[in-house]
């Protein structure tokens, strides 16, 4: 098959951080994001590999005009943030609450740890909680770090941020909560909705090369603590091809096995920050993750029934949205129609030209991203967050048939889907190699800066060949 | 479980096309491929189903939450 030229867009280069036109190829069953550096040369990055094919995820979008932080003067993404050019709204802001960090992982997008690392007052970060929350509204807070849980005043924090925010997660590599059980209860007490736990194996070779030792055993440990304390988990795995990619369905069937673990969430390994993985080719894409899980799984989780996000652009995310049944198997909660009857007459709407594409069979609607971003904010929290206080085990009784003749009632169903409520979902950051300006254009996960800032995540950890950043302060 | 719902006070409620005061009815409402059985108000000669306020505002968009695609 011929090259086909797929889409125009701009990047940058790698190891300038120029901004450069760039081109989408499709060569095979690759498709590539192209452009030439005037000083540096020519740079293709691999974007989409297989199947579902790149022209089938669509979820287009009408942009939605955002209240700007800062005014356009270099252009994205040196502008942030966020400029008049960014279109979408914040649905996640992570606050930053320490440099400081328990591990010193060969991987780390955040370049966290180091001797100057310190955490930062609680004043200064509540004053911070109250910018986010009057400038982005009603987000989910993220509170990250370096390693959250070193701050000294971790607990008053997540109080403060309960306040101000629906929903508050704690990003967290999870060492302090094995090793120190009653802190998942004290969190929890203290309004915490949820945890985010870097859960990239089953195994401790992983983690050795992931993050310099073993931690398996302490990971295992601190999904227990939560357990214990009914503060749900959500396992995120980073996935290197070759490493762990081939153990996702070992996570996935023993994440589904853990009744406070309500998802798992695949983050694709990127050059930013400290990353001694360079290898491109390691890089996975969305449809690589997809086969690896139907793989991984033997055909229990289908690639076919993933979904393109609303809320950010269609190409950063997938999700999938599952019962747990009582048998132990996930199926999807609405019968999803192929991906091939949901290619869009017209791909104008995000001003992305595309070359022809295969005759549509249902015509896509062109959502209101305002809007799916209010969804995305709650369904998030319908799906990670405990939606009771202390919610039972996943199959305590005989589940409802969602087919039988006699239908639940609404509280039935409500009270199954909160406990039964099962997602597997992944996000494909960008770095200097991949970075989109349009997909980034679309991001909704924020990380605030000071004075008053929000910065899209991959523009916040964009790092260049030669370790140039242009929003993060490196460490000293 | 109790599938009357809270607060219904159907005392007062006319259909506006028969003029014959509401009932209580097992009611079967299907969304997105999930059905559920409720018991609503309605009108026994023509079979209208009034779905109250705080129904549609409450437990049917949490249920559309759940349902509904990121």
């Amino acid at each position: 098959m011929s090259p086909k030229l797929l889409g125009q867009t701009e990047s940058v280069c790698p190891v300038c951080l120029k901004i450069l036109p760039a081109e989408i190829w499709e060569r095979g069953a690759e498709v590539f994001l192209e452009r030439s550096c005037p000083e540096h040369g020519f740079f293709a990055a691999a974007i989409w590999r297989g199947e579902p094919n790149f022209r089938a995820w669509r979820r287009p979008r009408q942009p939605r005009s955002i209240q700007a932080q800062t005014p356009r003067e270099r252009g994205c993404p040196r502008d942030c943030g966020l400029c008049p050019d960014h279109g979408q709204k914040t649905c996640a802001a992570l606050l930053e609450v320490t440099d400081q960090c328990d591990l010193s992982c060969p991987v780390c997008f955040a370049d966290s740890g180091g001797p100057g690392a310190s955490s930062r007052p609680l004043g200064e970060l509540i004053k911070a909680l109250h910018w986010i929350q009057a400038n982005a509204g009603q987000v989910v807070l993220q509170l990250s770090g370096g390693e959250p849980t070193r701050h000294p005043e971790l607990l008053e924090l997540v109080a403060a941020a309960k306040k101000l925010f629906p929903a508050v997660q704690l990003n967290t590599n999870g060492l302090r909560l094995a090793n120190e059980p009653a802190l998942a209860e004290k969190l929890a007490k203290n309004g915490l909705n949820w945890v985010f736990l870097q859960f990239d194996s089953l195994t401790d070779p992983v983690y050795r090369v992931l993050r310099g030792r073993p931690l398996q055993a302490q990971k295992v440990a601190a999904v227990a603590a939560c357990q214990k304390a009914h503060l749900p988990v959500i396992l995120v795995p980073t996935v290197v091809k070759g490493l762990n990619d081939q153990e996702l369905g070992q996570i996935v069937d023993w994440a589904k096995a853990q009744p406070i673990v309500r998802g798992v969430h695949i983050q694709p390994m990127t050059q930013a920050g400290r990353n001694n993985l360079t290898d491109p080719e390691r890089r996975l894409t969305i449809p690589e993750i997809l086969q690896a899980l139907e793989t991984g799984t033997e055909g229990r989780i289908q690639a076919k029934d993933a979904r393109p996000p609303g809320c950010e652009h269609e190409r950063c995310s997938f999700h999938f949205r599952f019962r747990r049944q009582a048998d132990g198997a996930l199926t999807p909660w609405v019968p999803q129609a192929p991906l091939s009857q949901l290619v869009p007459r017209s791909l104008e709407s995000e001003g992305l030209k595309m070359g022809p594409t295969v005759a549509p069979q249902v015509e896509l609607t062109v959502d209101d991203a305002a809007l799916n971003q209010q969804k995305a904010v709650e369904i998030l929290i319908h799906s990670w967050g405990p939606g009771e206080p202390s919610p039972a085990p996943p199959h305590p009784g005989p589940t409802i048939p969602m087919a039988r003749k006699k239908a639940p009632s609404l509280d039935d169903f409500l009270a199954q889907a909160r406990r039964e409520t099962f997602s597997v979902t992944g996000m494909a950051f960008q770095d200097g190699q991949t970075l989109d300006l349009q997909r980034l254009k679309s991001c909704c996960v924020h990380v605030y800066q000071e004075p008053g800032r929000l910065i899209p995540f991959c523009a916040m950890n964009l790092t260049s060949t030669t370790g140039q950043t242009l929003h993060r302060k490196r460490p000293c | 479980m109790d599938r009357k719902l809270p607060d219904m006070d159907i005392e007062g409620w006319i259909c506006h096309k028969c003029q014959t005061p509401l009932t209580m009815f097992q009611v079967n409402v299907t969304y997105m491929g999930a059905s559920f059985e409720v018991e609503l108000p309605g009108c026994a000669k023509c079979g209208v189903t009034m779905i109250p306020e705080h129904l549609a505002f409450g437990k049917m968009l949490d249920v559309e939450k759940l349902l509904e695609d990121k």
